[in-house]
């Protein structure tokens, strides 16, 4: 923040005022989703767990 | 590009005897810049050092394909937060045994593979995506974007010097996976976890190692694949199996995606890593002309067993030349060139990378080379 007060300690904080954005931001966390890419596939099985 | 190389390549690969033996070389980036005197750690970071330490190997050694392999970044790992390859203070990118799948999450393994890598395993390989953290998106799409930058940089500048110094494509050409046992053994449970795992619960490692396959066949074989290209598949730990074991859990998904990736018109680049010479009849059991680069062995026997299928090279230590003399490095060269050149279907390659220049007489390696370079004839 401009006056360096900190709005949120964290997510769950953050969750629980806002609710309404949870899901979203949790569906964008969520790996499964964005390994679907074949790019991606083959950044996490050929790369980052070889 | 050299026409010679390509075509030199060309019939090896279709199993065809070549004008002469086909060489292909692997020095580390960290032995390349022993070799130019470059700092390793400024080399990670900044690609015209990097290139000069690369020309550095193309200049003193000779091979027919681009001579250095350099995949593990640490800018990529970095903002993972990675457990897996850490760098160390000179800068070698160092490989520790981890476990990222507890025991207890086998049976969840064998239900849904995919989705317990992505949940459980991942973030714990690499802290910094537990999906509980805002920003772990972002951390995946910095590690993402970087692999795909410092790719884009590495194939590059392979291309570059391949056409300064005319060579022609090696067998490492991108595609990249594991045997379904050893992807399960290597960053999941780790080599020492698996060994207790295949006595005390056997039905889950062979039910898991199945569930394994599908996820390497997917890795392995592209949507649209090139016919004649070939897919890197180390080999790490069925030398240290017993043979039930090893035809039990390692052997029967091995062979599947072996033929699944030749039935999508690719080859295997196996890497038989430690000794593979009492598992040589499995080699030779494999689909026609793969290449199988060994690293210890019975030279004769797996020459006689496997060489009449499979394309095959390796065996020779660099390392023995800093022990021997010139003449008898060269001695040992032609040793194996008498044993592997008959019939053809042989390449020439270290039995392991060259990791640190020390551990080389380089004036002694430049001659055994020149030597294959010049006799190894047909």
């Amino acid at each position: 923040m401009a006056d360096g007060k900190v709005l949120y300690e964290n997510y769950e904080d953050f969750q629980a005022e806002h609710p309404e954005y949870a899901p979203a931001w949790r569906e964008v966390t969520e790996p499964v989703i964005l390994a679907e890419d074949d790019s991606v596939y083959g950044f996490i099985f050929g790369y980052l767990l070889i | 590009m050299s026409e010679e190389k390509l075509k030199i390549r060309e019939d090896l690969l279709a199993g065809r005897v070549p004008k002469r033996v086909f060489m292909q070389l692997r020095f580390t980036l960290e032995a390349a810049c022993g070799l130019a005197g470059v700092d390793l750690v400024k080399a990670h970071f900044d690609p015209k050092t990097k290139l000069q330490a690369y020309r550095k190997v193309c200049e003193t050694f000779y091979s027919d394909s681009f001579p250095i392999e350099n995949v593990r970044w640490p800018e990529v790992y970095a903002p993972l937060g990675a457990k897996n390859w850490v760098m160390s203070s000179t800068g070698a990118m160092q490989h520790p045994e981890i476990e990222s799948m507890l025991i207890e999450d086998y049976d969840e393994y064998i239900e849904d593979a995919f989705g317990t890598i992505m949940k459980k395993i991942l973030p714990r390989i690499y802290p910094k995506l537990d999906p509980a953290l805002p920003g772990a998106p972002l951390s995946f799409a910095k590690a993402y974007q970087r692999q795909q930058a410092t790719g884009g940089e590495e194939v590059g500048a392979q291309i570059a010097l391949s056409e300064e110094f005319d060579y022609a494509p090696g067998f490492f050409v991108g595609l990249f996976c594991e045997a379904p046992f050893d992807f399960l053994s290597d960053q999941l449970r780790g080599f020492r976890n698996i060994t207790l795992d295949v006595r005390r619960i056997p039905e889950k490692v062979e039910a898991a190692v199945n569930a394994s396959l599908p996820l390497m066949q997917r890795q392995a074989i592209p949507r649209n694949p090139i016919p004649g290209f070939t897919v890197f598949i180390p080999l790490h730990l069925a030398p240290y199996l017993r043979p039930a074991d090893f035809e039990r859990f390692y052997r029967p998904t091995f062979d599947k995606l072996i033929r699944e990736i030749n039935k999508a018109g690719m080859a295997a680049f196996l890497f038989a890593e430690e000794d593979w010479t009492r598992y040589a009849d499995a080699l030779a059991a494999l689909p026609e002309n793969q290449v199988i680069q060994f690293e210890n062995g019975d030279v004769q026997k797996i020459k006689e067993v496997v060489g009449g299928k499979q394309i095959i090279g390796g065996f020779f230590d660099p390392l023995i030349t800093l022990t021997r003399s010139k003449e008898a490095c060269i001695d040992e060269v032609k040793r194996l060139l008498d044993i592997g050149m008959p019939g053809g279907k042989f390449f020439f390659a270290f039995n392991r990378h060259v990791l640190d220049i020390a551990s080389i007489d380089v004036s002694k390696l430049v001659a055994v080379l020149d030597y294959v370079h010049e006799h190894a004839v047909y």
